[in-house]
Parts: C-alpha cells; sequence; structure tokens
C-alpha cells in the first residue's frame, strides 16, 4: 500500500483523533519505506506525528493541536517540538475549523472557503494563505478565507472492509471522514476485518469502494491507540514511548526496536503485547437527575 | 438551605467551582485535553443541570461513558451517547448560535483575555518552547457566547501582561461594539478571576480556601481588580461530594490530575 501510493514528498491527511484510533499500522509502514520529504496535514493526532518527525520523514507539518492526557497528566509531543524549537520542520500552524473547512472545500470542488472572522488572532501573520475578505453580498461583513485542502493521500484505520473496498466506521463520527476521503486524491485504509461483498447495509458504509485505493487487513492497526469497540488504549505503551522521546537518542531505540525490527504490524504487536480489551459494562441504573 | 461541606478535598472543590459556571440548559462544549472539564460537566448534568447538552470533541451529545476517559478523545465518549455529530459540525452550530458555553484554556492568558496556546519565546521560527496549538480556540473564542478556562498552576509564567503569541483573541479593537473574545472566567488552583469584556478589566471574584490575596498577587502577571470585600469560593455541597465520588469519577482518576498546591 505504502510503496505503490506514498511517494517521497507525497502530502498526507492522517485521520484520528488524540488516542482514537491514530493509523499507527500504516504510519510504522511509511517509516519503514524510508519516506522523506511528507508533508503532513493533521488532525489532533501528536502519536503518529511525533513518530514520523522523530524518523525524519517530514518536511511540513499543518496541525492545530498535538498532544493528549494521560494519567500523568499532558502528554507532550517531544519530537515534534524539538523539530518546531530547533527550526528543522516547516510549522503551518493552524486551527481546527480552517482544516475541516479546507477539507470541506476540497471535497466540494471549490478553491476556497470562507470562515467567520478571527482577526486579533496571530494566526494571520504566519499564514499568508489565510486572507481578511469582505463579504461581497454585504461590504460590512469581514470574512476568512482559507484555500482548499485537497492532499495526495488520506490514511485511515477502520473497522471493517469488504472485498470491494467498501468501509465501515463503526462510530457516530464517520461522515466528516466521508468528506475528508472526497477531499483527498488516494484513500488508504487499514482495517480490523475483512467482510464477504454484499454483507454490508449500504446505510453502514462509510466510505463507498469507489473512493478507495487500497485496503490492508491489519488487526490491532491502531494500537497503541484505542479502537472504538475494539480495543482500549495500551496506556503502559504509550508512557514507554514518551519516555523515550524525551531524547533523540532515546527516540532511536525505540524506533530500532519497535518500528525498523518489525516487519510488519503482527510483529509490533506480537513484540507489545494485545492490546487491552474493550471494557463494556452492563448498563448502569440511571441516577434520578440523569432520567428526568 | 444549602449543605455546604465543612470536609472536602482539593479536587472537588475545582470540580464544585468548575461545575457551577454552567447553567441548567446550557449547551456545552469541551475540547482537547479536558478531562477536568468533561468531569465538572458530569457534575453539572447531575445536580443543578439536569438539562445541559453536553458536546464532546467526539461530537457525541450527552455520552454516558462506561469507563472515564483520562483523554477526551478516548472513544468511550461514543458510549450510549444521544446523539451524535462530528467536529467541524461543533463549530457549525456556534457559528450560528446552536451553542452557547466552552471550556477553553490557554498556556498563558493575558489582560487582554488574549490565550497563547502557540509558542513561548520571542521568535515564532525558533521558540524557546513549542506549545501544542490552539486547537478550535482562534474561532470558538468569539462563536461561543461564555468561555470558561480552567488554568491549573496558577503563575506569573502564565497569567501575563501580554502573551508573545495570540493564538486565540480577546478584546481586540476591531472588535468593538461586537461580541468580543476572551474568557469571562478563569478558574485556577487559587482562585476565580472574572472578566469584564464590556469594561476590559479583571476581577478577583473568589479566593479558594487555603489560598491568599499576598499569594495571588504574588503569583498572578496581569494586572486585576481586588473587590473591597474578599469572598471565599464556595464549599462543595454534601451532595456534590457525593455525585463526585459516586457517579462522576467512582475510581478517583481526578486525584491524579488535580493534586493541591504545595
Amino acid at each position: 500500500m505504502v510503496q505503490q501510493f506514498i511517494p517521497d514528498k507525497c502530502q498526507i491527511y492522517l485521520e484520528g483523533l488524540l488516542v482514537n484510533r491514530l493509523p499507527m499500522a500504516t504510519v510504522h509502514e511509511i517509516i519503514r519505506a524510508k519516506r522523506t520529504g511528507l508533508r503532513i496535514v493533521s488532525a489532533p493526532n501528536g502519536l503518529a506525528v511525533d513518530q514520523l518527525i522523530g524518523a525524519g520523514m517530514v518536511a511540513e507539518i499543518e496541525f492545530y493541536f498535538l498532544g493528549f492526557m494521560t494519567e500523568k497528566g499532558f502528554a507532550s509531543m517531544r519530537r515534534f517540538r524539538s523539530a518546531a524549537e530547533n527550526g528543522t520542520v516547516q510549522i503551518k500552524e493552524s486551527m481546527g475549523y480552517a482544516i475541516c473547512m479546507g477539507l470541506r472545500a476540497g471535497a466540494f470542488g471549490i478553491p476556497f472557503i470562507p470562515l467567520p472572522d478571527f482577526r486579533g488572532s496571530d494566526l494571520l501573520t504566519i499564514r499568508e494563505d489565510y486572507q481578511v475578505m469582505s463579504s461581497p453580498y454585504n461590504p460590512k461583513e469581514t470574512v476568512i478565507t482559507v484555500p482548499a485542502l485537497r492532499p495526495d493521500a488520506l490514511i485511515l484505520h477502520a473497522h471493517s472492509a469488504d472485498q470491494r473496498g467498501n468501509v465501515v466506521l463503526d462510530e457516530p463520527w464517520s461522515s466528516f471522514t466521508l468528506t475528508t476521503a472526497q477531499a483527498c486524491n488516494r484513500v488508504l485504509v487499514t482495517v480490523e476485518e475483512l467482510v464477504e461483498e454484499g454483507s454490508m447495509q449500504p446505510n453502514q458504509i462509510t466510505i463507498p469502494h469507489f473512493l478507495v485505493d487500497a485496503v490492508a487487513h491489519t488487526p490491532y492497526g491502531a494500537a497503541p491507540t484505542a479502537l472504538n469497540h475494539r480495543y482500549e488504549i495500551d496506556a503502559s505503551h504509550i508512557e514507554l514511548y514518551q519516555d523515550a522521546a524525551k531524547t533523540k537518542e532515546g527516540f532511536d531505540r525505540y524506533l530500532e526496536e519497535y518500528i525498523l525490527s518489525c516487519s510488519n504490524h503482527e510483529e509490533f504487536i506480537e513484540k507489545v503485547g494485545l492490546p487491552p480489551s474493550w471494557v463494556k459494562k452492563a448498563p448502569t441504573q440511571k441516577t434520578k437527575e440523569e432520567t428526568k | 438551605m444549602t449543605d455546604f461541606s465543612t470536609d472536602f478535598t482539593y479536587d472537588e472543590l475545582i470540580l464544585t467551582t468548575l461545575a457551577r459556571q454552567l447553567q441548567d440548559g446550557d449547551r456545552v462544549f469541551t475540547g482537547v485535553a479536558s478531562p477536568i472539564q468533561m468531569m465538572a460537566v458530569f457534575l453539572a448534568k447531575a445536580t443543578h443541570a439536569p438539562n445541559l447538552l453536553y458536546f464532546t470533541i467526539l461530537g457525541t451529545i450527552n455520552p454516558h461513558p462506561e469507563k472515564l476517559p483520562f483523554s477526551t478523545g478516548n472513544p468511550h465518549l461514543f458510549d450510549n451517547c444521544e446523539n451524535a455529530i462530528t467536529f467541524p459540525e461543533i463549530f457549525d452550530l456556534a457559528n450560528t448560535g446552536r451553542m452557547n458555553v466552552a471550556f477553553l484554556g490557554g498556556t498563558q492568558i493575558d489582560q487582554y483575555g488574549n490565550l497563547n496556546m502557540s509558542i513561548i519565546g520571542k521568535d515564532y521560527n525558533r521558540p524557546k518552547v513549542r506549545l501544542p496549538g490552539g486547537a478550535g480556540g482562534p474561532i470558538m473564542i468569539r462563536s461561543f457566547q461564555r468561555i470558561i478556562a480552567w488554568r491549573p498552576n496558577h503563575s506569573v509564567k502564565n497569567l501575563v501582561v501580554q502573551v508573545p503569541f495570540v493564538t486565540s483573541p480577546g478584546w481586540i479593537p476591531e472588535a468593538k461594539g461586537t461580541r468580543n473574545g476572551g474568557p469571562d472566567t478563569i478558574i485556577t488552583n487559587l482562585c476565580v478571576f472574572k472578566f469584564n469584556r464590556q469594561e476590559e478589566s479583571i476581577q478577583l471574584a473568589s479566593i479558594h480556601p487555603g489560598s491568599s490575596i499576598e499569594l495571588i498577587k504574588d503569583q498572578t502577571g496581569f494586572p486585576f481588580k481586588i473587590p473591597r470585600k474578599i469572598t471565599t469560593t464556595a464549599s462543595p455541597t454534601t451532595r456534590e461530594k457525593e455525585v463526585i465520588t459516586k457517579l462522576v469519577d467512582p475510581e478517583g482518576i481526578r486525584k491524579l490530575l488535580l493534586q493541591p498546591p504545595q
């Protein structure tokens, strides 16, 4: 999948959020394929971005939040920070709505899209591509335009796909994932399971097959992050990574041990152990206030 | 008659103080890295604000997680939700007035209500510290009607006269006469500040038990008004304590994230 569709300098959109279904298997595959000069556009996907930057794959990172909470407090992304503080990666700082609206514009087939006024933010001083404009319909109204985002490839981990490439994401977020898939030129998906063609109801399908370029059957493909209904965060492995990534030397040891020395994600999972099983309790009794 | 508890812990005081900023019927959003704010919303909903609608960053509305997570991106925030939308739709709804309250933080907050989540240092391209980024803040800070900030580690380093980089704008000249940005309330580990957007001033609203006006003055970089009569932040009630320990967070994960000031 990576060999065929991710060349050097590719612009990649990374799906996932904080600790939910980051496409870690594909990220490791990209690192093993030694792709360089990548331009990453990312959801709040700190762990994946940190590993790609630490491994030296990234020329440019467009983002709006990198980091997440753990039981130790806020996990700061140390390889990202080091690269930003030393000026070794091109920083394109953005904000959540601007990236989502850019993807919407990409999906809609229009060159740019206006956002409500957010003058006063210094993002306007560092992002020359964000333009302050008067509305053509009411000059008193100010909007800020952002360019369409049309990344070369979407990388996504999902629950299942059928043999034709129809993809199902078993979580309510899925309608925006379809927009994202429409914005990107290629859609590359790893899935927990492959199912028979015809076994999906049409209204279950998140991304239809004609938008999908490649599917790879990759159990635990989001680990050490979580996947709804399937497995929990592997908190101890994430902590191990965070400790390692504090220094370049520590990161390089992690890279060798857990990414480069594994030939695929199955070997990574063998090495770190299966992620904790999904916690599902019997429905708890609601309190009086909650049922009002 | 409200039954204020005389025996409470720091974490209970903070959750209660955050929860009391919310009103019944509010439509509330919490963002990235906000487990404390999330617990405060659950507390408010289970006590004085049963009709509150809680929108998580995962787009779920009024979830009942089967396992209380540390990260607000944990998929357990999909569990047993009433409805679901997507991340950009949260902004869409705020832009059109369908949501009204957001918890929004900043590593640094200044006297104009500007939030900095980008860099510490003088040179943006070679910062001393690269911060995580402003998430949804730059636009949310003006599209929501009320902004509440939780700022642990009250210090001159994070409550400053002027931030080096405005990620999310506070009171700016361009916005005079319109809905202005900035937080309305900042709750720290020492006190509660209220921001008055019309007067563009910050007032000390209450002091947490165990804190003092001298300590707050010493640890605050921005100027603020001190009322003639200084009030103490109200204690949790017995009911609030019970809801926190039995319903919201029976495993006590809040205690790992909320450690009392030394």
